[in-house]
């Protein structure tokens, strides 16, 4: 009988090879991407074990404040160190500063690649040697005005000892003298990160605040046991901070790459369980068609003395060969595939810890299980009915298709269809991730019912469709048309795979349309600019850029917008069980836990035309460093209004307390995508902390001279309100001093700039001068005249992407993205030539218009629907910024406004 | 000719009388059912002796295929009983029906006798293995000397002529030493060469090794190398005849038609 089975197999190999790549597909995708995640966490681990060498325990603040990007924590006083080392059992303590930064070249070109690659880190140089895994291979440790490189980067940008070199900061362009290279023990760099180490007191004042640590690590005496020393210091901790163990805080540190290495794979194996979900039909369709084939054999079989269950076996035998086989391959592709995916990730810069692969059994076991399972299952029926195969066939009675209209397929069908039907029902109204479940299991049961429902309105669709084809072949189409309705559960089954990948594809591009259409009437609703101007860095824009456009002849006013996070303390009434606090947060907080939200920071009376943020009550004018302004959404789960009190947790300032003056509708950008881009832009920024220079000082550069350099650059002037269009301009400006962090708002550069044209204005002058005070960096081009129409207008953006993208460093200031409003033709100039690389609104990131119809994106009013919007993101907090040490509010400057949460709400 | 009223004597004579491989008794096989009924087999009582060659001949539609059908247990009766030997087959379950074919019944197609995917060798052991037996070497080995076969043993069924065809299926059939053997228009695809020569081996194998057969045809050339013909009309049958030539049975077939 076996030999049955495998000569059946070799017959039929060439068919049954192509069913079985389906399942080859399947499995390789599965094992590859289980195999690479492996392979990416296991480095990971390793990395975060090496950087936290001789670590036991570490210090910090027990405030974290969730963001989008992991939690933040409220800094620590640096006087806990002194603290610490008085402790039993403590070995040493260092203090820690870690920040990302951006390292500029001799040449001015950025070092890496830091939106693809792990970020550059700024990092302090311990003077505590225990608890500083750095050695020194050339020069010596860094004093205040130089730094510590890591030998990898040194050697790759072609640095050595005494060369200058600039380092990114919030405030700007800082230039270091390298005064040593450094090995992090045997690796080259930090565990695969470019790194530069600051004097502690200059990565304090420059990457933190001065007095202040990220976390504090400590070394245990000999021979302690972490979670000994750990429990010893907790006792004696200052009120606000905690301690956990090394290993511990190893395990959270890779906590958001493994997070990041799983979304990535969940995604690949989706793919993976689709191919073998399509497999599926796919061998159904083939072992049917075989088993029909076959009758006659199968029948004579029966006839000589072979039991049902043989015919059954013999089969299924061949399927569960075919699976054994295809997936034993398909294991083989994936291990390929994962050596090949991770190849594939190094060559798009996105660098992961060298390791060899991790082959884990865990890996293999499931997907060649499932490769396994589905071949079978898929053959199980056509097996039946093998094996149902009345004896006296083989006597040449025909084989008549029974199945057509058979009730269990019927039976099926039915039950699959009202399943889909209920399962998306319920999910449509259900929280975001059971949703994404019920209504994928939705799916598929909606393709096992159009299969199985088949029979029933394939004959007359064929009849239907054929039409046409038989009123122009002929004879020719009607046999086609007929063939087709002959076998319709045939004709079904083969048609399954086709409609599961059209049926995939579509949903995929309603999803990106909608996302698409969702981010852009939003964008348009809020931003009644005609440009935005964002970096192309998550360092942000110095806040030189929005004065530097504003003070630009063509340009009527133009401000900075700024973003930060924030904790917001869970409201009095419990926990609501929010489940979009952002990534790393924990979705069941309790009392006293805080919640994440975006504060954005803005100019009050500059913010007139370029934002609406729809204000219900209260006024923005109101806005001092002591108030804000706070979307519905927050209002009402906060449970304040007009006049309360609410309190914000910030990384740098910790606790601050605002009263709230105005209500705002909603938040300006409605899309948690573009939010969190905007928001990932000022990442890692530091607040604008270089307050109480004089206004002015480095300040005011010539026009059309390089933006990027002199030490201390952040200081930035602000100018005093505008009126929309006043012309000629002069200029008043007035010392501008960005907040405290001990004051008020935290808040960072501004990282987008909102820039209002005025009207019968040449707009290709706003290139022109943009260009030049951005040395070029930010805009190229320009200069069209007249409507270009959109063929003009692409050609010419292209022209413009080359010439921007090589027209200097461009790391800090490049305008990433226009927005332009009305049906003025002109505005493509403005557009096209702040923004050389791109087209309007068309941001990759952002999902929102692309290229093609980038133009309709922001601003264009009658265009938001404003049907519901499913996610919701609400308005915070807008604060004005105070000035320096005084909690009164002043006529200032640098206001900070803010939206919320990233927050995705639950109904 | 002795051709009057052999029926009842048939089947008296099957009634209690050992040698018989095969019978049935008033076989009832009705397709379809009112005005669209159709009697298949009308009430046949029959025998088929142990170690003899019978032929059941008959027009199209006369229910001789039919009939072999259903003492061979591919089919299903109607009414009445098959036995082969003391077996009652329309008692039996289906699990047991195949296995009472696999052990005691051989089978000869017209076509389509061989699995294509096995070679002409494992066809003829193909019942053995099914039942997990060992085949005995020295029956197999007379066998397949019989068939003449020798060096097309390893072929596939496709690259053996139509006659070669036949023949390894008369040695599968014979293979498992079955109890009767039934053969459905053996000859009927092959050339007249090839035909004769395969009803040699068929008689030979009665006559030399004791094997009962039963044969549909509608040859009188095949029923001549038959030890017995039965004659079947209207799911009836209407006469029998013992060492039917091919003369004496094309007369008897031109009375169907008058």
């Amino acid at each position: 009988m076996f030999t049955l089975t495998v000569r059946g197999l070799r017959s039929h190999l060439l068919r049954l090879g192509a069913t079985a790549l389906a399942v080859v597909l399947g499995v390789s995708f599965m094992v590859g991407t289980t195999v690479l995640g492996d392979t990416v966490k296991a480095g990971f681990d390793e990395a975060f074990a090496d950087v936290n060498l001789g670590v036991d325990a570490v210090v910090r603040s027990d405030r974290e404040i969730p963001t989008p990007f992991g939690a933040e924590r409220v800094r620590i006083d640096a006087t806990v160190v002194q603290q610490l080392s008085g402790e039993p059992n403590v070995a040493a303590v260092a203090g820690q500063v870690r920040r990302p930064i951006r390292l500029i070249d001799t040449a001015g070109e950025p070092i890496g690649n830091p939106n693809a690659g792990p970020p550059t880190f700024g990092l302090n140089w311990s003077e505590v040697p225990d608890l500083n895994n750095w050695d020194l291979v050339a020069g010596a440790a860094p004093t205040p005005g130089t730094l510590v490189l890591d030998r990898r980067t040194a050697t790759d940008a072609n640095i050595s000892v005494g060369d200058s070199i600039g380092v990114d900061i919030a405030s700007g362009t800082r230039q270091f003298t390298v005064s040593g290279i450094a090995t992090f023990g045997e690796i080259d760099n930090f565990a695969g990160a470019p790194a530069a180490l600051l004097s502690t007191a200059e990565a304090q004042e420059l990457l933190a605040e001065p007095g202040t640590f990220d976390w504090i690590t400590v070394a245990g005496a000999n021979g302690i046991d972490q979670a000994e020393l750990v429990a010893g210091l907790s006792g004696s901790l200052p009120d606000g901070t905690e301690a956990i163990t090394g290993e511990a805080f190893s395990d959270e540190s890779a906590g958001p790459f493994r997070d990041f290495i799983n979304q990535f794979t969940t995604f690949i194996t989706a793919f993976g369980v689709i191919a073998l979900f399509v497999g599926g039909f796919i061998i159904f369709n083939t072992f049917a068609v075989l088993v029909a084939q076959r009758m006659r054999e199968l029948a004579l079989l029966r006839a000589v003395g072979a039991s049902r269950g043989q015919v059954l076996g013999s089969v299924l035998g061949e399927a569960a060969l075919v699976g054994v086989v295809a997936s034993a391959i398909g294991a083989v592709a994936g291990v390929a595939l994962a050596a090949g995916l991770r190849q594939l990730l190094d060559a798009l810069g996105l660098e992961l810890p060298p390791r060899p692969l991790a082959l884990e059994s865990a890996a293999f076991i499931l997907p060649v299980t499932l490769g396994i399972v589905i071949t079978v299952l898929s053959a199980l029926l056509p097996a039946l009915r093998a094996s149902r195969v009345a004896p006296v066939e083989a006597m040449g009675a025909a084989a008549i298709d029974t199945s057509a209209r058979s009730t269990p397929r019927l039976v099926v069908g039915a039950i699959a269809a009202v399943g889909a039907g209920v399962m998306v029902a319920i999910g449509w109204s259900a929280e975001p991730t059971r949703a994404l479940q019920l209504i994928g299991a939705g799916l598929v049961a909606t393709f096992v019912a159009v299969t199985a429902l088949g029979p029933l309105y394939l004959r007359p669709l064929a009849g239907f469709i054929g039409a046409p084809l038989r009123a122009i072949t002929g004879i020719t189409g009607q046999l086609a048309t007929e063939n087709a309705r002959r076998n319709p559960a045939r004709t079904s089954s083969t048609t399954a795979a086709l409609t599961i990948g059209i049926g995939l594809v579509t949903v995929i591009a309603i999803a990106a349309a909608s996302a698409s259409a969702s981010v852009a009437s939003a964008t348009q609703r809020s931003f009644t600019s005609d440009l935005i101007v964002t970096p192309d860095s998550f360092l942000g824009l110095s806040p030189q850029v929005a004065e530097d456009i504003d003070a630009l002849d063509e340009v009527d006013v133009a401000t900075g917008l700024r973003f930060t996070f924030a904790g917001v303390d869970q409201p009095s009434i419990g926990p609501q069980g929010d489940p979009a606090v952002p990534d790393g947060g924990d979705p069941t907080l309790g009392l006293g836990d805080l919640r994440g939200a975006t504060v954005l920071g803005i100019q009050p009376d500059r913010i007139d035309g370029l934002v609406d943020f729809e204000v219900t009550s209260g006024s923005l004018d109101d806005l001092t460093g002591a108030t804000v302004a706070v979307s519905a959404d927050e209002a009402s789960k906060l449970g304040v209004g007009v006049g309360d009190q609410v309190t914000l947790s910030f990384q740098a300032t910790g606790e601050q307390s605002f009263t709230v003056v105005g209500g705002l509708r909603r938040e300006p950008v409605a899309s948690r995508w573009r939010l969190h881009h905007l928001a990932r832009d000022v990442r890692c920024q530091r607040a604008a902390r270089q307050q109480g220079r004089p206004a002015g000082a480095d300040r005011v550069r010539p026009r059309g001279g390089p933006h990027r350099g002199s030490p201390g650059s952040g200081t930035s002037g602000c100018r005093l309100p505008h009126r929309r269009g006043c012309r000629p301009r002069r200029p008043h400006r007035q010392p501008c001093r960005p907040g405290r962090p001990e004051r008020g708002v935290a808040v960072r550069l501004a990282c987008a700039v909102a820039v209002h044209r005025p009207h019968r204005r040449g707009e290709h002058a706003v290139a022109g001068g943009v260009r030049a005070n951005q040395g070029d960096r930010s805009a190229a081009g320009g200069g069209h005249q007249g409507p270009p129409d959109r063929g003009d207008d692409r050609a010419g953006s292209h022209g413009d992407r080359h010439r921007g993208h090589r027209a200097g460093p461009g790391h800090r200031a490049r305008v990433r993205r226009g927005v332009v409003r009305g049906a003025d033709t002109g505005r493509t100039h403005l557009q096209r030539a702040v923004h050389p690389g791109r087209q309007p609104g068309g941001h990759r990131d952002h999902g929102h218009g692309g290229r093609s119809d980038g133009r309709a994106v922001p601003g264009v009013a009658g265009q938001s629907s404003g049907g519901p919007r499913r996610h919701r993101h609400r308005m915070t907090a807008v604060a004005h910024q105070a000035p320096a040490g005084s909690q009164t509010p002043t006529g200032s400057s640098a206001p900070a406004r803010a939206t919320t949460s990233h927050h995705h709400q639950e109904q | 000719m002795t051709t009057t009223d052999p029926a009842p004597d048939a089947g008296a004579a099957t009634q209690n009388t050992p040698t018989l491989a095969a019978r049935a008794e008033n076989a009832l096989k009705v397709y379809g059912s009112g005005d669209t009924e159709v009697r298949a087999l009308d009430g046949v009582t029959c025998g088929f002796e142990t170690g003899r060659f019978t032929a059941i001949m008959g027009p199209s539609g006369s229910g001789k295929s039919t009939l072999m059908h259903c003492v061979a247990g591919l089919d299903t009766l109607t009414g009445g009983a098959v036995f082969i030997g003391d077996t009652d087959i329309t008692t039996l379950r289906e699990r047991d029906l195949t296995q009472l074919r696999r052990d005691r019944i051989g089978f000869v197609f017209q076509a389509f006798n061989l699995v294509p995917t096995l070679t002409a060798a494992e066809n003829i052991t193909l019942p053995m293995d099914l039942a997990g037996r060992k085949p005995d070497k020295e029956w197999m080995d007379n066998v397949v000397s019989t068939v003449g076969l020798g060096n097309r043993l390893n072929h596939r069924p496709s690259e053996l002529s139509g006659g070669q065809q036949q023949r390894v299926a008369v040695a599968r059939a014979l293979a498992a030493r079955p109890d009767i053997i039934f053969a459905d228009e053996p000859t009927g695809n092959l050339d007249s060469r090839a035909g004769a020569e395969i009803l040699d081996f068929m008689r030979q194998a009665v006559t030399d090794l004791g094997q009962t057969i039963v044969m549909v045809t509608h040859d009188p050339m095949a029923a001549a190398y038959a030890n017995r013909a039965l004659f079947l009309a209207d799911g009836r049958i209407v006469d029998e005849m013992d060492d039917p030539t091919a003369e004496r049975v094309l007369d008897r077939l031109k009375q169907f038609g008058e």
